[in-house]
C-alpha cells in the first residue's frame, strides 16, 4: 500500500516523456489501489479494488482502525463512484467500527445503498450501531424497511426497538412485507437476546 | 437435534431392520397397502427449476411415481423454466395438472403441498427451506445445504424446532461404492485414518477481465433471482448454472463438488456431528472479471484426533475421488469404483457386531420413505450442515490466506474476528434470517 503510494507520487517525475527521453525507464508505475477504488464501476476492471480488498484480508487486527479510516475516506468522498462505495460497504462488514457508524448513517436512509450499509453496520456491535438503524426505520419504506427490520431482528441487541416494531407490526397501512419482518424480528428480539454480532 | 437422535436409534435397528425399510418397497408392491391412495400420496413440489431441479423432477415423476410419490407443483423466477418443467410434469403424467408458481412463497404456503425439493441457486437454499419448514413441509435440499454457516445453523434449528424431515442432496451417501468404502474404513480395515486426499474439479468457465450489463430476458425477474444477495447489474453469465463461480451466490467447486466429497469424508470418519479444528487454504483468486471463486483450490484440514483432509483440484481428467489412508493401506472411492490397495478388502463382509451404516440406494427415495415413517434419512440437514460448514470454511481460508482455528461446538472461529464476521451478511431487503 504504502509503497505504491509513493509510486503514485513519483510517476509524474518518473514517467513523463521528457524525463524519459533518452532514459531507460526505472520502473512501472502502479496506480494507487486506493485512488483507483475510488472509479470503480460495475463490469470494469476491478484488479485494484481487489488489491485493496486484499489488504483487508490480510490486515493484523492493530492495522483495522488505519484500514478503517481510508474506508471511510473512499465512502465520503464525493468523487467515489456508488460501485465503489459498495465495495468499500463489503469491507467494513469485515473490520468495522462503531468509528464508521457516522459515514454510514446517511447511506442507511438511501434506498439504493442501504443494503451495503447494512452489510457493514450488521456485525458492528453496540449502541451507535443500534441507534443508527432504529433511527432510519422512519425514513424507509417498502423492501428497504423490511430489510433494516431484518437487521435488527438479526442483531437482536436493541431492547428498545421492540416497541418501534410492536407499532409497525400492528400499523395496518403497513405493506405485509414490511408487518411479516417486524413479526419475526420481534420473535428474535424476545427470544435470543444474545448479542450475536460479532466483536473485533 | 431430534434427526440426529431418530438417525441414531434407526441405525441401532441393525443392518436388516434398515434393509427391510430400504427394499421394503421393492419386495411389496406399495399399491397393495394403497400407497397410491390420493390421501397417501405425497405431493412434491420444486423451487428451481434448473438442471439439478429438473433432475430430482423426473426422479419425482418418473422413479417415485409408483411409490406414491407427485410432482403437484413447480416454481421458478424464470417463466420459461418453469414452463418447461410443467411441461416434463404433464408429459410424464399424461395430465395437465401440473401447478405453476414463480414466488416460493405460494408454494411454501400451498395446503396441498406436503414436501419441497429446493433446488434454486446456493444463495436462495436457506431462505426457501427455512420458509418451508416453518409452513410445515418437509425438505429435500440440493447441496451445498446454504451459502454461509449462520444460514445452515439457522436452517437446522428451524427443521428441528418444526418437527420437519430434511434430507440434503448429496446423493453419494446413496450409493453402493461410497457407502462400501465408508463401513471399510469406518470399521478400521486400514486402521487408523491418517490422511483423506479429496479431488475435485476445476473451477470456473471461461470469464473475460470485464463485462457489460445486458437486457434482462423476458419472462425472468432478475430481481427476484437475486434476492438476498447485493444489488448487480444484469449480465447473462451471472446467472443460470454460471452464479456458482460468483462468491455472493456460491462458492465454486469448493462447495459444489466439496459438498459431495466432504461429505463422504465426514462419513467415513464418523466425523456427521463435528468437523475439522484447524484450517490452512491457498486458493488463486480472479483479480478481476464477472467470476469471484478461486480457480485453483488447497486446502488442508485438521482433525482434533489428529487427522488430515485435503481437498484439491484434480490435475486433468483424473476421477474426482475420495482416497483413504489408513495405517496399513488405502481405499479410494469415486463414483465409478471404489479400489484398494489390498482388493482382498474390498470382498470383506462386515459382521453383525461390527458398524453398519444407513443402507439407501435410491436418495430421494430415501426421502420420500423417512417422509412417511418420520425417520431420520441418510443425509440429515445437520450432517449436510456439517460438511457445508467445512467447505464454507475452506473458502474462508482461501480468501484471508491464514490458518483458522474453528471450533466445531460453539461454531465459532477461535480468536478471529474477521473470520467470524464471513460466517454471515446482511441480506437484501425484504429478506433476512430472521
Amino acid at each position: 500500500m504504502a509503497d505504491s503510494e509513493k509510486q503514485s507520487k513519483a510517476q509524474p517525475t518518473a514517467s513523463s516523456p521528457k524525463a524519459d527521453a533518452g532514459r531507460v525507464k526505472v520502473f512501472n508505475w502502479t496506480p494507487s489501489p486506493w485512488e483507483e477504488l475510488r472509479k470503480l464501476e460495475y463490469g470494469a476492471d476491478h484488479t485494484f479494488a481487489n488489491t485493496v480488498q486484499k489488504l483487508v484480508f490480510a490486515a493484523e487486527p492493530e492495522e483495522f482502525a488505519a484500514l478503517e479510516k481510508r474506508l471511510i475516506a473512499v465512502l465520503k468522498d464525493s468523487k467515489s463512484t456508488r460501485t465503489a462505495q459498495e465495495f468499500t460497504c463489503r469491507l467494513l462488514a469485515l473490520i468495522g467500527s462503531e468509528a464508521c457508524v457516522d459515514a454510514l448513517s446517511p447511506l442507511l436512509v438511501d434506498e439504493k445503498m442501504t443494503h451495503p450499509a447494512r452489510l457493514a453496520l450488521q456485525p458492528i456491535l453496540g449502541e451507535k450501531a443500534d441507534t443508527a438503524l432504529r433511527s432510519a426505520l422512519s425514513k424507509l419504506k417498502g423492501n428497504a424497511k423490511a430489510g433494516l427490520i431484518g437487521t435488527l431482528g438479526v442483531r437482536a441487541s436493541d431492547r428498545t426497538a421492540a416497541p418501534l416494531l410492536a407499532s409497525i407490526l400492528n400499523d395496518t397501512a403497513e405493506p405485509a412485507i414490511v408487518r411479516e419482518a417486524a413479526t419475526l424480528a420481534l420473535a428474535r428480539l424476545q427470544i435470543n437476546p444474545n448479542v450475536e454480532a460479532h466483536t473485533l | 437435534m431430534s434427526e440426529q437422535i431418530n438417525r441414531r436409534k434407526f441405525i441401532r435397528l441393525g443392518g436388516a431392520a434398515t434393509a427391510a425399510l430400504t427394499l421394503f418397497p421393492s419386495i411389496v408392491p406399495s399399491s397393495v397397502f394403497g400407497k397410491n391412495a390420493p390421501s397417501k400420496r405425497v405431493n412434491f413440489a420444486l423451487i428451481g427449476c434448473g438442471n439439478m431441479g429438473r433432475s430430482d423432477l423426473e426422479n419425482v415423476v418418473r422413479g417415485l411415481s409408483s411409490e406414491g410419490a407427485y410432482a403437484l407443483a413447480v416454481c421458478d423466477v424464470d417463466r420459461h423454466r418453469s414452463a418447461d418443467a410443467v411441461h416434463d410434469v404433464n408429459t410424464g403424467y399424461h395430465t395437465n395438472a401440473c401447478l405453476q408458481f414463480h414466488d416460493f412463497r405460494e408454494v411454501t404456503r400451498h395446503p396441498d403441498i406436503d414436501a419441497v425439493i429446493i433446488a434454486t441457486p446456493d444463495h436462495w437454499h436457506a431462505l426457501t427451506a427455512i420458509d418451508a419448514v416453518r409452513h410445515g413441509k418437509d425438505v429435500y435440499v440440493e447441496k451445498p445445504l446454504t451459502l454461509t454457516i449462520e444460514e445452515g445453523r439457522l436452517l437446522v434449528a428451524e427443521a428441528q424446532k418444526h418437527g420437519r424431515i430434511g434430507q440434503t442432496g448429496t446423493q453419494q451417501r446413496s450409493g453402493r461404492y461410497f457407502q462400501r468404502a465408508c463401513e471399510l474404513v469406518r470399521n478400521g480395515r486400514i486402521g487408523k485414518i491418517k490422511h483423506v486426499e479429496i479431488k475435485i474439479p476445476a473451477n470456473n468457465r471461461y470469464c473475460g477481465g470485464t463485462w457489460h450489463e445486458e437486457p434482462v430476458p423476458e419472462g425472468f425477474d432478475y430481481d427476484f433471482w437475486l434476492g438476498p444477495a447485493p444489488y448487480a447489474p444484469f449480465t447473462r453469465q451471472r446467472t443460470h448454472y454460471q452464479f456458482r463461480f460468483i462468491l455472493d451466490y456460491a462458492s465454486g467447486q469448493t462447495t459444489n463438488f466439496g459438498a459431495h466429497n466432504v461429505d463422504i469424508a465426514q462419513w467415513a470418519l464418523g466425523m456427521d456431528e463435528t468437523g475439522p479444528v484447524r484450517y490452512e487454504g491457498y486458493g488463486e483468486f480472479p483479480s478481476t472479471g464477472l467470476f469471484t471463486t478461486p480457480t485453483a483450490i488447497n486446502i488442508t484440514a485438521h482433525y482434533a484426533d489428529g487427522t488430515v483432509m485435503t481437498m484439491r483440484n484434480r490435475e486433468g481428467d483424473s476421477e474426482l475421488s475420495i482416497r483413504f489412508h489408513g495405517q496399513t493401506g488405502w481405499i479410494e472411492v469415486s463414483r465409478q469404483r471404489v479400489s484398494a490397495s489390498t482388493p482382498a478388502l474390498l470382498k470383506e463382509q462386515i459382521g453383525p457386531g461390527e458398524i453398519q451404516l444407513y443402507k439407501s440406494r435410491n436418495h430421494l427415495g430415501n426421502f420420500l420413505e423417512c417422509i412417511r415413517t418420520r425417520q431420520a434419512p441418510v443425509a440429515t440437514l445437520p450432517i449436510g450442515h456439517r460438511s457445508t460448514t467445512i467447505c464454507n470454511i475452506s473458502t474462508i481460508a482461501m480468501q484471508l490466506r491464514r490458518p483458522l482455528q474453528w471450533d466445531p461446538a460453539k461454531e465459532e472461529f477461535v480468536n478471529d474476528p474477521v473470520a467470524n464476521r464471513m460466517k454471515s451478511h446482511a441480506m437484501r431487503g425484504p429478506w433476512s434470517l430472521a
